[in-house]
């Protein structure tokens, strides 16, 4: 099938062109009309009193010669003819036999005549030969139709009258459609030209040119959409961006510790190590970074994984305090080493439908962090609580420097550090909390982050509890 | 098979009834009775003609133009010129006694005063067909145009053929089947009264063109030459003569005339709306007003309206059926 091709501009300007012409010739039509009837009403009215009026001055029997006199005398004082006609033949009286007679008045008239009604007439009339309005008046004795008074004008006078009308309706109606419709052109033009813009920009956008903004000049429906446009395309500016930054972490984080199992391995086979102590110290070195890379590789697709949501989560309804318990017992040697005070408060009553492995995953991560950044001989608190009948929520404080609140809104970012000299030293691969902030939000939950620097950090997960 | 049957028989039902002659309200008895064709309602009316009242309407639905009694006073024959036959009635039972099949064009029909024999004037044919009493058909003459009136001797041996549309009248010798004599009529005469006495032949008309007839011609009714005329406005179209005079019916001016038997006019009156026809009987004159839908009874003598009956619409044509 073949697309249509007229533009929506050409579709809109049709669509008004068509209503503009459909409205000024229906209401031509209708002025037209009314003019007609109300003028040709009015003036059948008139016949009609008029011959009343005469026609009630007479009193049955013949028709009399003074009655004719004095109707032939209106006549010639009236502006429409008057006539009275008496003669049997025009009044169709010998209607039963067939004598080839065009009468005046016709078989139906006579009847309705006969019945005391008027008869109206509108159009030419053979005996006259021309178009007519005309109002006939019966003249009844009883039944007997002795006369009717036949009053007429011509119908020109009326159509010149219209045609009066016409020669001022005619230009203004065209003028007025000339008016609307180049008035329509540039309404049309108005509307469609913020789409055509859009057009041009998703082009431009499809090429990688993410600058572009649209001029957002009206606030109605398509200027709506010129902002949603924008505000989508600055979203893929982002996005963009993002996915660079993202690559370009990737690298660098790849390159570190790439660059030390290189350079040690380097030192190790040109010989430049000399004591089996310092060679061992290498090794570990490059062991070291091996494992940082295999960290970094395995958060890296575990991140991708829940992004992706490639890997389902296994979710069944498990004892929250149960799962955090087991992880907090894994993390007892290094609080020990680093003399850290846990406090722990759990809510043993709180079911959750999750990943178990997930959300151990997450106070992993978590407690990684309190561990990593908490001081020698500082505190950390867990406190598992439910918060009303459907929501619970996990709350890790820890006694570290805390993060400036300026970058509390990265925090979750992949490879966001809020101290980027730190990173090294203290050993995460800035993915963590990314992957801690995909799987509550796989639960259906939230992360917040509440810090103060200097006074530590507090970390707030909001989940739903498994309705029993 | 059995739908096939019910269809059978439902066709079967369709075909007796639908060939089933058309019947009518029987029309008790009397004396007398008046017949009113009335053409614009296709109907027939009969009235007691001494008390007025309505005795029965047939309902014909045919465009009827007229009708005739057969000798027996009894069967009513109906025809008009866009039927293809003529229709009989027996009016005491109301059934269809006969259908003659004649085509289309019957104007008139005269049931002959001499044995067994009806004239119908064909407009189509342009002849007077004369047909038996049982429907065959036993001659025919040719004539003018529009044979609408036809008139005859009381012995019945002589036609007076008036046409309608060519100005000419026929005399026609009935037994020989052939016109004798061919005169001139002004356009649209019709009617006429034989005065066989007198030797004399009234005709009326409508007159021609946008003139109407004024006058009654008087024509010779042996040789056809023209008399002279009688003023008679406004175009006289039915004729009665009585012991009393002679009465002229006027549609134009609804106007009933009279003449004594020395031929003065004695008195006229205004009888109907647009009268078409009349019949004298009992010393009364019955006249069928075409507007009004009435049959207006005129004393004769006094030629005073005595009595105005309601009938269907549009009365053209009277009839009086004796001895019932």
């Amino acid at each position: 099938m073949r697309r249509n091709t007229l533009t929506l501009e050409q579709k809109i300007w049709l669509m008004i062109s068509f209503g503009v012409i459909l409205t000024v010739s229906f209401s031509s039509f209708l002025l037209d009309y009314f003019y007609q009837k109300l003028y040709v009403d009015k003036v059948e009215q008139t016949l009609r009193q008029e011959g009343k009026a005469l026609a009630s001055d007479y009193h049955g029997g013949a028709v009399s010669e003074t009655f004719r006199k004095q109707i032939e005398w209106y006549d010639k004082k009236s502006t429409a003819e008057v006539m009275l006609v008496n003669n049997p033949r025009e009044l169709s009286a010998c209607l039963p036999f067939d004598i080839h007679y065009q009468s005046l008045i016709s078989g139906k008239d006579r009847a309705k005549l006969l019945n005391g009604e008027t008869v109206t007439k509108i159009g030419y009339e053979k005996r006259f030969h021309r178009k007519i309005m005309g109002v006939i008046i019966p003249l009844l004795d009883g039944h007997r139709l002795q006369g009717v008074i036949y009053l007429y004008i011509p119908l020109a006078s009326i159509q010149e009258l219209t045609k009066d009308v016409a020669m001022i309706w005619l230009p203004l109606a065209a003028l007025f459609v000339f008016v609307l419709l180049f008035a329509g052109k540039q309404l049309v033009r108005h509307i469609t030209g913020p789409l055509k813009e859009m057009e041009k920009v998703a082009y431009h956008m499809s090429q990688g040119n993410y600058e572009a903004q649209i001029p957002v000049r009206t606030n109605d429906e398509i200027g709506k959409l010129a902002k949603a446009f924008n505000v989508m395309a600055k979203a893929v500016a982002e996005e963009d961006m993002r996915k660079r930054e993202f690559l370009a972490n990737v690298s660098h984080e790849l390159r570190t510790p790439l660059s030390y199992v290189k350079g040690y391995s380097e030192a190790i086979l040109q010989g430049l190590v000399k004591t089996k102590e310092e060679q061992r110290k290498h090794v570990q070195l490059i062991h070291r970074e091996a494992g940082r890379m295999e960290r970094l590789v395995r958060d890296l697709l575990d991140l991708a994984q829940l992004e992706g949501n490639s890997v389902p989560l296994q979710k069944v309804p498990l004892a929250f305090a149960q799962v955090i318990e087991d992880t907090v017992a894994k993390y007892e040697p290094f609080l020990r080493k680093k003399q850290i005070t846990l406090d722990v408060k759990l809510d043993h009553d709180i079911i959750l439908e999750g990943d178990a492995d997930r959300l151990e995953q997450v106070v992993q991560n978590l407690l990684d962090n309190a561990v990593r950044y908490t001081p020698t001989a500082g505190k950390i608190k867990i406190q598992l609580r439910k918060v009303d009948a459907a929501n619970c929520q996990l709350i890790i404080r820890d006694s570290g420097k805390g993060v400036p609140k300026e970058k509390l809104a990265f925090l979750g970012q992949r490879f966001f550090r809020a101290d980027q000299a730190r990173t090294r030293k203290e050993g995460g691969t800035g993915l963590g909390l990314a992957i801690v902030k995909q799987i509550i939000s796989l639960h259906d939950g939230t992360i917040s982050f509440f810090s103060e620097e200097g006074k530590g950090m507090e970390v707030v997960i909001q989940l739903p509890i498994y309705p029993e | 098979m059995r739908r096939v049957c019910l269809f059978l028989f439902i066709l079967g039902l369709y075909l007796v009834y639908g060939c089933e002659k058309a019947a009518f309200p029987a029309v008790p008895k009397r004396p007398q009775i008046l017949v009113s064709v009335n053409v614009k309602g296709e109907s027939v009316a009969f009235f007691d003609a001494k008390t007025g009242a309505t005795l029965a309407e047939w309902k014909v639905k045919k465009p009827i133009q007229g009708a005739a009694l057969l000798r027996d006073q009894r069967t009513l024959l109906l025809y008009g010129n866009e039927l293809d036959r003529v229709y009989l009635y027996d009016i005491h039972t109301g059934k269809e006694a006969q259908e003659w099949r004649t085509g289309k064009g019957i104007v008139r029909a005269l049931v002959s005063n001499k044995g067994d024999a009806v004239f119908l004037a064909d407009e189509q044919q342009n002849m007077i067909r004369i047909f038996k009493e049982n429907g065959q058909e036993a001659g025919k003459i040719a004539v003018g145009d529009k044979p609408l009136t036809l008139l005859q001797n009381d012995a019945g041996t002589l036609l007076y053929v008036i046409d309608f549309r060519n100005m000419k009248a026929y005399i026609v010798q009935v037994g020989k089947r052939r016109v004798i004599h061919t005169f001139s009529v002004p356009k649209f005469a019709v009617s006429g009264l034989l005065r066989e006495k007198e030797g004399e032949l009234w005709i009326g008309g409508h007159g021609s063109g946008s003139t109407v007839e004024t006058n009654i011609h008087i024509y010779s009714a042996r040789t056809g030459a023209f008399v002279k005329t009688v003023k008679a406005p406004v175009m006289p179209v039915d004729f009665a003569e009585t012991k009393g005079g002679i009465y002229v019916l006027s549609h134009g001016s609804s106007t009933l005339w009279k003449w004594n038997d020395s031929g003065e006019l004695e008195s006229s009156v205004i009888a109907g709306a647009n009268p078409f026809a009349m019949i004298a009987e009992n010393g009364r004159l019955y006249i069928a007003s075409y507007d009004s839908d009435e049959i207006y009874v005129v004393d004769e003598r006094t030629m005073k309206v005595v009595d105005r009956w309601k009938t269907g619409k549009g009365p053209f044509q009277l009839l009086m059926a004796k001895g019932g």
